[in-house]
């Protein structure tokens, strides 16, 4: 019994619903867990992990003026709409509680997107494509992008970063 | 020495392990009342139309509901288990109750400093506190003495069975429940440490006296408490299904090696797991998520296969030996389902298996994470593991031990049946509500997702409302089965009928 | 003894929980490729 000490010899061999149980559980687990390294050569959708160490926040910041000043083609509740080529590098500053700035992005295009924070930790969340990454502070993050379907998608803050985060909205679209 | 007969089981319990079991137990059970509570009022507030707390009493709450319910009332409760597994299963003393006493109070003291200070608004950085969010220096060095304490717990049990063999309370192996709690005493022991050393540092720039912590860092080491402190949960959950399987049926592990064989993958390899939480961070290789997410090729997760089929089927071999042989399932009908703790225990094994343990390695996928990280789906998770798995083994085990520790007869024998289905069901429509709305997006830890005063005015798919509602109503009912188990545990300790 | 040996190897000694458990596995399988069939339908991203 569990409650008991077991008799001296219990290393004794299984029975064969054991044999069969242990063998397919093992079986699917080592298929969940080779699906893992596998897909990252047969599929499209992995999570990056291009980092780069932001050392001083201005100098972010200084990257994405940048860029706003370079492709801004407009405004959107007052915050700059930038169009970047396909294929550059385009940078996205969240701080509390804002993106920033609203990125127009060509459908089947690919872009580098950088991710950093000037304050706290927030979560990248493009709704309702439902996908999602970190902001660290300190940290920029690489996510190399290929939107695949047209129309308005939302950023929403989904780490917890103060009492605005619920204000945290940000906007993209896709073209 | 002084030791009493359990008239029940046979038992020789020692004085002093029957004394800090039962106040490590009420303890436990205080806190999972505030805990609880708090959670009432989080499923209020995440319930649409009813949206009840302001938002820094949501944060506030939200913050305290994780502390009290996750930490305090588990860890209260697995100490409690600490000493029954060690002293009173192995008819032996607790060797050093001194220093049995001073982890509890150390324990008390980190988590009196926490509550007061999260009350009184001073930190407000949810359960996670990710630097650089600030709190007062008071939550953090409740954490360190909160942790320093429950690793001179833990360290108590190693000090009891060493004590045991030289008593010769045992001759070779541990029973399956002590060697189950060894594997958790081993893993907290870690886990705990990783909490000691990310909490003292920040303890530090909280008071300004270290300028800087790496956010990226803190987020590992963090995790490294976070995670596989949950991992403590399943090892003592695990081993509570082995022992009510065996107090309540006289159930023998099926076949003691495969058993075994689990906890020691769970001891290799369940702590690494802390990279559930950074899949889709920076900084890491993916190399390095992929290894930690699944313990090493999902062996860990096998561990737990094992034994989610190892415990019914000692239940199944101890039914049909008692004339239940009948067809597949002749065994299940004729089951003791109005024992509570015989009911908790099966429920929690249902519970964690299907809801928690298969969306856990869902979600660990790598892949996957992306459209599962932070949203109502991760919440819903965790929930299914640690509530519907581990917080009902443990309703159990409180209804198993209040008899044998206690030596009282449980108040209002109905309800008590009752209660632990009453519990899950609520539990389980909330948590699939969690998941359900987490698929459309829905974020967790978010006081206002319809985003009203936002620049930017989004909503989400008007199917996460429902499903919201429905997390809202099973949050209702799982309160109300929670608010059940204090009445009749408090009650059942302070006035139940005394056993001879 | 080989005999004895040979007889419970082949026992099937809880039939009703290993049944139970399939049941679980295939749940486990279901959940998993419907994960997989959202995982394709987002962006691409590397």
């Amino acid at each position: 019994m569990a409650i008991k000490e077991p008799e001296r010899i219990w290393w004794k061999p299984f029975t064969r619903d054991e044999r069969l149980w242990v063998a397919m559980a093992l079986l699917w687990m080592m298929g969940s867990f080779v699906f893992m390294p596998v897909y990252h050569f047969i599929g499209a959708q992995n999570p990056p992990s291009e980092t780069y160490r932001v050392r001083d926040h201005e100098k972010f910041r200084a990257l994405v003026d940048g860029m706003v000043a370079k492709y801004k083609v407009g405004e959107d509740k007052g915050v700059p709409v930038v169009k970047p080529e396909p294929g550059s590098d385009v940078f996205m500053q969240a701080s509390m509680w804002q993106w920033y700035p609203v990125l127009e992005l060509e459908k089947g295009k690919t872009y580098r997107i950088h991710l950093s924070s000037m304050d706290i930790t927030h979560g990248f969340s493009i709704q309702p494509i439902n996908m999602n990454f970190m902001v660290v502070p300190d940290y920029d993050y690489v996510l190399t992008l290929t939107p695949t379907t047209a129309g308005d998608y939302y950023i929403v803050c989904n780490e917890f970063c103060g009492l605005g985060h619920h204000l945290m909205v940000g906007k993209m679209i896709i073209k | 020495m002084d030791y009493r007969i359990c008239s029940l089981t046979g038992l020789k319990i020692n004085k002093p392990a029957e004394d800090l079991i039962k106040w490590n137990m009420v303890t436990a059970i205080l806190f999972l009342a505030i805990g609880g509570f708090m959670g009432l009022l989080m499923a209020l507030t995440r319930w649409p139309s009813v949206h009840y707390l302001d938002t820094s009493h949501y944060y506030r709450f939200l913050t305290l509901h994780g502390f009290d319910a996750l930490l305090l009332w588990i860890l209260f409760f697995e100490v409690a288990l600490v000493h029954f597994t060690s002293a009173v299963l192995l008819n032996t003393r607790v060797v050093a109750p001194f220093s049995a006493w001073i982890a509890y109070a150390l324990m008390l003291v980190g988590a009196a400093f926490v509550n007061i200070v999260v009350f009184a608004g001073k930190a407000d950085v949810l359960f996670t506190s990710y630097v650089p969010l600030k709190a007062n220096g008071v939550y953090y060095l409740g954490i360190i003495i909160f942790a320093v304490g429950a690793i001179v717990a833990f360290a108590n049990f190693f000090a009891n069975i060493i004590q045991a063999r030289r008593d010769k309370a045992y001759q070779h192996s541990l029973p399956l429940g002590t060697f189950g709690l060894a594997a958790a005493s081993i893993i907290g022991i870690v886990t705990l440490a990783h909490g000691a050393v990310i909490m003292i540092p920040v303890f530090f720039w909280s008071i300004d006296l270290i300028k800087y912590i790496d956010p990226a860092t803190y987020r590992l080491v963090f995790w490294g408490l976070g995670h596989p402190s949950q991992q403590i949960n399943v090892c003592a959950m695990v081993a509570m299904w082995y022992m009510t399987a065996g107090f309540v049926l006289g159930a023998k592990p099926v076949n003691e090696k495969l058993s075994r064989t689990a906890f020691v993958l769970y001891i290799l390899f369940i702590n690494v797991a802390s990279e559930h939480h950074l899949l889709v961070d920076p900084v890491l290789s993916s190399w390095h998520k992929i290894i930690n997410t699944s313990y090493v090729m999902h062996l860990a997760v096998l561990a737990s296969m094992i034994h989610a089929f190892a415990i019914p089927a000692s239940i199944e071999v101890a039914l049909r030996n008692k004339g239940y042989t009948k067809g597949l399932f002749d065994w299940l009908k004729n089951a003791p389902w109005g024992n509570p703790a015989f009911s908790a225990t099966f429920l929690s094994i249902i519970g964690f298996g299907f809801l928690g343990g298969t969306t856990g390695v869902i979600f660990g996928t790598e892949q996957f994470n992306i459209i599962r990280h932070n949203t109502f789906a991760i919440t819903g998770h965790f929930h299914a593991t640690v509530v519907s798995g581990t917080t009902i083994a443990f309703m159990g085990g409180t209804y198993l031990l209040i008899p044998y520790i206690f030596r009282r007869n449980l108040v209002l024998p109905k309800l008590a049946a009752i209660q632990p289905y009453l519990y899950a069901i609520g539990v389980a429509v909330m948590l699939i509500g969690m998941m359900a709305a987490g698929t459309y997006g829905v974020p967790r830890r978010h006081w206002d997702i319809t985003f009203s005063n936002a620049i930017f005015s989004f909503s989400f798919d008007p199917s996460a409302d429902m499903f919201l509602s429905m997390m809202g109503v099973g949050g209702l009912f799982a309160a109300l089965g929670g608010a059940m188990f204090i009445i009749i545990s408090l009650g059942s300790i302070m006035f139940g009928r005394k056993i001879q | 003894m080989e005999e004895e040996k040979e007889k419970h190897e082949n026992k099937m000694e809880a039939p009703g929980t290993f049944a139970l458990s399939i049941i679980f596995l295939v749940a486990f399988i279901v959940m998993w490729f419907a994960h997989l069939k959202w995982l394709v339908e987002i962006w691409g991203v590397r």
